[in-house]
């Protein structure tokens, strides 16, 4: 009788082992990974953002298009560098909110945005619900890296377009670190080269969404 | 007993067993148990290193922020800033990242690292927006803890990354000089940042967010409190403010900019559900309040817009003035000014009291009262108590009522502007009237006086009288004109119109105006017309004499020198004379001007009669003559003008030469026409023609329309199937150029003999009965000459024979010109020379002419050939041409004698002896046994069927399988190919050999051919032939049974006869 229970006693010590040190283990060591991730995309973001503001200080024109190396480089912080994954474009849109082109854009009724979006890993994935939505380390991964009070989230598909919020009619929502929507511009949505990386109707192609208004 | 024994002896070892087990276990767990521990212990080592790099970088992130200013002035040239225990200092500021760090925070206290080194990085980007002297700035800060000396092995670079990635993604791991990011995020070379020698599996920490002018404290995008460098923009606020519901206090002013329609608006609206960027339109503030407090400054209560829907100056606080009120001093005036519109509006009145003079000056005054009087006066007279009308333009009045100037007093006046007086009125008057004696100049009581330098003008839309007991004299200088839209009526004892000019009495002519004068009937006054000068009007305008059986008569000296114009008893006249009856008179010309005018008689109505009458009994005439331009009759019809002349019955058109001249048509609607020639008599029947009649029809065309709607058939047998429309009865159609074929007989071709054959009843233009649809020959049982006509007309017998030399040159390089000239081929062999070998091509045979829709064909048949010679082959020679090898080679026997074996005995005395062939060859070899004969089209510049076909190569010869005489031919060209060939006359072929005879036709293609005169299949063309016939299929049943259209195709289908004849 004594030697079993001394030899429980050993196994409860071994399987406590198992256990983590830390209930916040996976915020140390998981979300962290996630965060690589997300902080590439903001960095990206805040380059492009920061090459955008400098160019309309100096009142030069800035056409709606995606954003290249070349042009952000230099607004990164230090060490780090440009990532083809991540795609930084500026949309402009006419008083109907309507994508429009042209070398400058973006007038007096106009809106002008800046939009950075990727694909999230399917690691990073919960592919059990549909529509499909990160999973819980990358929701706090994405707490981790940006503060509240940016439009930057994952894409949601809208089914009531009618909130007042929703001024476009967007049927894409982006939604942000504190499970609040926001809603991406409708025509924006309905880019075709948005759509080529992003579609919420289509499996794999849900985004990591950064607008901001420009 | 002894089992129990036994029993407590097995227990006694088992626990001996378990004892054992027990000690075994346990040195097996407990190194587990240490290494577990030990892993535990390491790893949460790892999590806090991690923790106090995070807490480092963000307490580095906030030291960077809050020294913004200083750290990322452009001013600033250093592109680094290293930290010594935790303090650097840069430009004007003390950075210590101590004070950013939690209490209690020990820099030092680290088991794993060495000393933290800190560096803050100045990125600056370079500028190349031409016209920018702005730079960027971002700044990063960099937390470094350098590995201890036991660990910087590769037993620690695993652990190392592994706090690295517990930092996050700013976290990263040192390796060869290099910083690299959790996951390749970013990556650094320590030695650019002063970090020389950092040791491997060193942990660094970054700023995950470029700090620069736009991330934060110091951006733009933030307002400061405080004067920024002089910058406005940091003061700015670039969109609207919201205070959240506190208040703005100690405001010092409150400006409007003109960049937003230079207004200070004021109001309250939805804050929460408000657009920042909407500027509102007053009307849509109207629901906002503005309290302005503080009885200092505005003296009584001001308030805008508490009470109701409307914006109310409220009355005194102590309610003592019942007014609002805006008051200045004594020595200051209230001034209104706005650049659109200054608008007063209430319910009540508007009182304006001024105590000096008021002047409106506005480029435009509107006073409009409604349902009131409009008073405009003044109070106390004086010398400047009058009011004045003073205007550049038009002093208009628009009254619906009276419009009344008066003067009043005697010395009163009135005066209407010294450059014209227009006066309209509608319904009303004008009176102008003056009491003003004494001045001649002036309108004296009970006068009118228009004094005027130029024009007086009274216009008036109704009556205008001029009304005087006395004269009534319109004098002028110039003309005088009496203008109105209704009637002018001038009436006086004496009514005197003098005008220097002219004198115009004109009316409108509408509702029936007219211009009268009138005389006294009582009286029996008239109206005299200067003898001496009366013109009247011409145009529209006319004369009228009213009353019953009027006239106007001309008195003249005498009968022919006088005449009337009138009505009377019934008739309207125009007659010499000076009696005023209708008949009688002298000769009446009605003539136009001197150059192209007409003289027109017109009735009143359709039924009319202008009538230019001759009594019969007086045996004249009526002529209508003109020298120059005709005589023209013309009526309208439909609005149209359409000459028309009716004659009586058996009325004669006569004269010397009578011609119809038409641009358009000319129509002959009667029944019948008959052309008779001068002088025969009318013939008694309507279809009888009469010898002399003749028509020529010079340069035209006889048209003869088919009645529409209608058939043949359906007409009464008893009219005559020939009487019917669409016919042409004629002994002749004569053609207008001399027949010359010499098909009559002789004598007057014009006037044959009656009875010398079919030729003599008609003459038809061939040009057109060429294209006749068809022709049914009497003579042939009715058959149609479609029918009968040949689809093969021979064109041309040729009989050709083989007589040109034999040449490389093929045939098929051969030209032909136009003339039918070939160049290209050998030439031909001399006459009956036998010995000359020919080719297979026998010459050209040129196409024939064929009229349209005929195709060209060629026929050929070999009539002459020389094939099947037996030959003895001889030993093959070696020289001489090839005629002469040939015939050396190949021995034709043409001695039956010499063409038979004989041996001959050489040696033959015993035993063996041998046998000489000594006449004749062993073998025989016969040649040219396959005759073919061809022909080969040629076009034009022998290019197939691109240009004019010019007819056919005729080729003939012998031919020769390839394959079966390659040896032969090998000797003969060994370069040759021969092998699957046919070969045209291997053997030679001698001059004459061979002949053909060739026949060419046109053919009549039935088919329907495509636009390269291709047929397009084996169907007939429907439109070409009677397809309904098949010469195969009808082979015998057309004979026995006929079709039941057989009488259709006989006859014309389109003309819809119901048989042939």
């Amino acid at each position: 009788m004594y030697i079993w229970v001394v030899l429980a006693t050993f196994l409860a010590i071994l399987a406590s082992y198992t256990l983590s040190p830390r209930e916040d283990i996976r915020k140390l060591t998981v979300e962290p990974l996630a965060e690589v991730f997300i902080a590439k995309m903001v960095t990206q973001h805040e380059a492009a953002l920061a090459y955008v503001k400098y160019m309309k200080k100096a009142n030069h024109p800035l056409p709606a298009k995606a954003l290249e190396e070349n042009e952000i480089k230099n607004f990164f912080p230090a060490g780090h560098s440009f990532s083809n994954d991540f795609i930084a474009r500026i949309y402009c849109m006419d008083e109907n909110r309507a994508i429009t082109q042209g070398s400058s854009c973006g007038g007096s009724d106009g809106k002008r945005a800046l939009v950075t979006y990727s694909p999230i890993p399917l690691r990073w994935l919960n592919t059990h619900v549909d529509p499909e939505r990160p999973n819980v380390d990358f929701l706090n991964a994405m707490k981790n890296t940006i503060n509240s009070g940016v439009m930057f989230g994952y894409m949601a598909p809208v089914d009531d377009t009618s909130s007042e919020k929703n001024i476009s009619g967007s049927h894409v929502a982006i939604v942000d670190r504190d499970n609040s929507e926001n809603y991406l511009y409708k025509a924006i949505a309905d880019d075709g080269e948005f759509r080529k990386m992003c579609d919420v109707t289509e499996e794999g192609k849900i985004c990591l969404v950064y607008q901001s208004n420009l | 007993m002894i089992r129990k024994l036994e029993k407590l002896l097995g227990e006694k070892g088992s626990m001996m067993v378990e004892a054992l087990a027990m000690l075994g276990l346990i040195s097996m767990v407990t190194p587990v148990l240490y290494k577990k521990a030990a892993e535990r212990t390491t790893e949460l080592q790892d999590i806090n290193a991690a923790s106090q790099m995070r807490t480092l970088s963000k307490a580095m992130d906030d030291m960077i922020k809050d020294h913004y200013s200083d750290l990322g002035n452009k001013d600033n040239n250093e592109t680094l800033i290293e930290f010594e225990n935790g303090e650097a200092s840069f430009g004007t500021t003390d950075l210590d990242i101590k004070q950013y760090l939690p209490a209690g925070f020990n820099l030092e206290q680290n088991k794993l690292f060495d000393d933290y080194q800190m560096r803050i990085i100045r990125n600056v980007a370079a500028t190349d927006i031409p016209g920018s002297d702005d730079v960027h700035i971002s700044l990063t800060g960099l937390v470094v803890a350098p590995a201890l000396e036991n660990n910087q092995g590769n037993n620690f670079n695993t652990r190392a990354a592994k706090i690295a990635s517990m930092i996050g993604a700013n976290g990263g791991v040192t390796k060869d000089d290099n910083i690299n990011g959790v996951q390749g995020i970013w990556q650094l070379k320590a030695g650019d940042y002063g970090l020389d020698g950092l040791p491997n599996n060193s942990v660094a920490a970054t700023s995950l967010h470029a700090i620069n002018a736009d991330s934060g404290v110091g951006a733009e995008d933030v307002l400061y409190r405080v004067d920024k460098d002089g910058d406005k923009k940091y003061n700015t606020m670039s969109t609207t403010l919201f205070l959240g519901n506190n208040d703005m206090r100690e405001v010092h002013r409150i400006i409007a900019d003109s960049s937003k329609d230079n207004k200070l608006i004021i109001g309250a609206v939805n804050a929460q559900n408000d657009d920042p960027d909407t500027i509102y339109n007053d009307d849509e503030l109207t629901e906002a309040n503005l309290l302005v407090k503080g009885i200092a400054n505005v003296s009584q209560k001001f308030s805008v817009g508490e009470d109701g829907e409307n914006a109310i100056l409220f009355a005194g606080l102590d309610g003592t003035n019942p007014f609002a009120q805006f008051r200045t001093d004594p020595a200051t005036y209230l001034r209104l000014t706005g650049n659109q519109k200054i608008e007063t509006k209430t319910d009540g009145e508007i009182n304006m009291n001024a105590g000096g003079k008021t002047t409106i000056d506005a480029k435009g005054i509107d006073i409009t009262s409604d349902s009131q009087d409009l008073n405009i006066k003044t109070i106390g007279g004086g010398a400047n108590g009058y009011i004045r009308l003073d205007s550049n333009r038009n002093i208009v009045s628009k009254s619906l009522g009276t419009t009344s100037f008066t003067a009043w007093a005697d010395n009163d006046k009135l005066e209407l502007g010294s450059m014209g007086i227009s006066a309209t009125t509608k319904n009303g008057g004008i009176t102008l009237a003056t009491n003003e004696v004494d001045n001649k100049e002036k309108a004296k009581q009970g006068q009118i006086l228009l004094n005027a330098e130029s024009l007086i003008n009274l216009d008036s839309e109704d009556i205008m009288e001029l009304h005087a007991n006395n004269e009534v004299n319109i004098t002028s200088g110039t003309d005088i004109m009496l203008s109105s839209g209704s009637a002018i009526t001038i009436d006086g004892p004496d009514t005197y119109i003098n005008a220097n000019g002219y004198l115009h009495l004109t009316h409108d002519g509408k509702n029936g105006g007219e211009i009268r004068l009138l005389y006294e009937s009582d009286h029996n006054s008239h109206v005299t017309l200067d003898e001496n000068m009366v013109e009247m009007g011409s145009g529209d305008q006319k004369i009228q004499v009213n009353g019953a059986d009027r006239f106007v008569r001309f008195a003249g000296t005498g009968s022919s020198s006088s005449g009337a114009v009138g009505v009377h008893d019934g008739y309207a006249f125009m007659k010499t004379g000076t009696d005023n009856d209708r008949d009688g008179g002298a000769t009446i010309y009605l003539s136009g001007d001197e150059n192209r005018g007409h003289a027109y008689i017109k009735a009143g109505n359709n039924k009319a009669l202008v009538a230019v009458e001759q009594p019969s009994s007086d045996g004249g005439q009526v002529t209508l003559r003109s020298h120059e331009y005709g005589i023209n009759m013309s009526s309208y019809v439909d609005n149209t003008i359409k000459s028309s002349l009716q004659l009586h019955s058996d009325a004669t058109l006569k004269g010397d030469d009578i011609i119809l001249d038409g641009d358009g048509e000319i129509r002959n609607i009667a029944p019948v026409t008959k052309f008779y020639e001068s002088g025969s008599d009318v013939p008694v029947s309507n279809n009888s023609v009469l010898n002399n009649g003749i028509v020529i029809n010079h340069k035209g065309m006889i048209a003869l329309p088919m009645a529409t709607g209608t058939k043949k058939t359906e007409l009464a047998a008893t009219n005559g199937k020939q009487d019917i429309a669409g016919y042409i009865k004629a002994d002749r159609l004569l053609s207008n150029v001399e027949y010359k074929y010499p098909l009559l007989q002789s004598g007057d071709y014009t006037k044959p003999t009656s009875g010398n054959g079919g030729y003599d009843a008609y003459q038809v233009n061939p040009a057109y009965t060429s294209v006749m649809h068809d022709i049914k020959l009497t003579t042939r049982g009715g058959a149609r000459l479609s029918d009968i006509l040949p689809d093969f007309i021979n064109k041309g017998i040729y009989v050709i024979d083989n007589t040109y030399r034999e040449d490389s040159q093929s045939w098929e390089g051969y030209t032909v010109n136009t003339s039918g000239e070939v160049s290209g081929h050998g030439g031909e062999c001399a006459t009956n020379d036998h010995n000359c070998i020919t080719t297979p091509w026998l010459g050209f045979v040129p196409a024939p002419q064929c009229p349209p829709g005929y195709v060209k064909v060629i026929a050929i048949n070999p009539i002459r050939w020389k094939m099947a010679d037996a030959y003895s082959i001889a030993i093959e020679p070696t020289e001489g041409d090839v005629s002469q090898k040939f015939r050396n080679y190949f021995i034709q026997h043409t001695n039956p004698t010499d063409a038979r074996f004989e041996l001959e005995e050489t040696d033959g005395s015993s035993g063996s002896h041998t046998h000489e062939v000594a006449q004749g060859m062993p073998l025989t070899f016969q040649t040219n046994t396959w005759l073919n004969t061809t022909i080969s089209g040629y076009y034009e510049n022998n290019t197939a069927k691109t240009g004019t076909f010019y007819g056919w190569h005729a080729i003939m010869g012998f031919l020769y399988h390839g394959s079966e005489y390659l040896d032969y031919l090998q000797k003969v060209n060994p370069t040759g190919s021969y092998e699957g060939k046919i070969i045209w006359n291997i053997f030679p072929v001698y001059n004459e050999e061979l002949a053909a005879v060739t026949n060419v036709y046109c053919y009549f293609e039935r088919r329907t051919m495509d636009g390269n005169n291709n047929a397009t299949g084996w169907e007939w063309d429907s439109d070409l032939v009677d397809n309904s016939y098949d010469q195969i299929q009808h082979f015998r049943a057309g004979y026995n049974s006929k079709p039941s259209d057989y009488v259709d195709r006989l006859n014309d289908p389109a003309l819809g006869y119901t048989e042939p004849w």
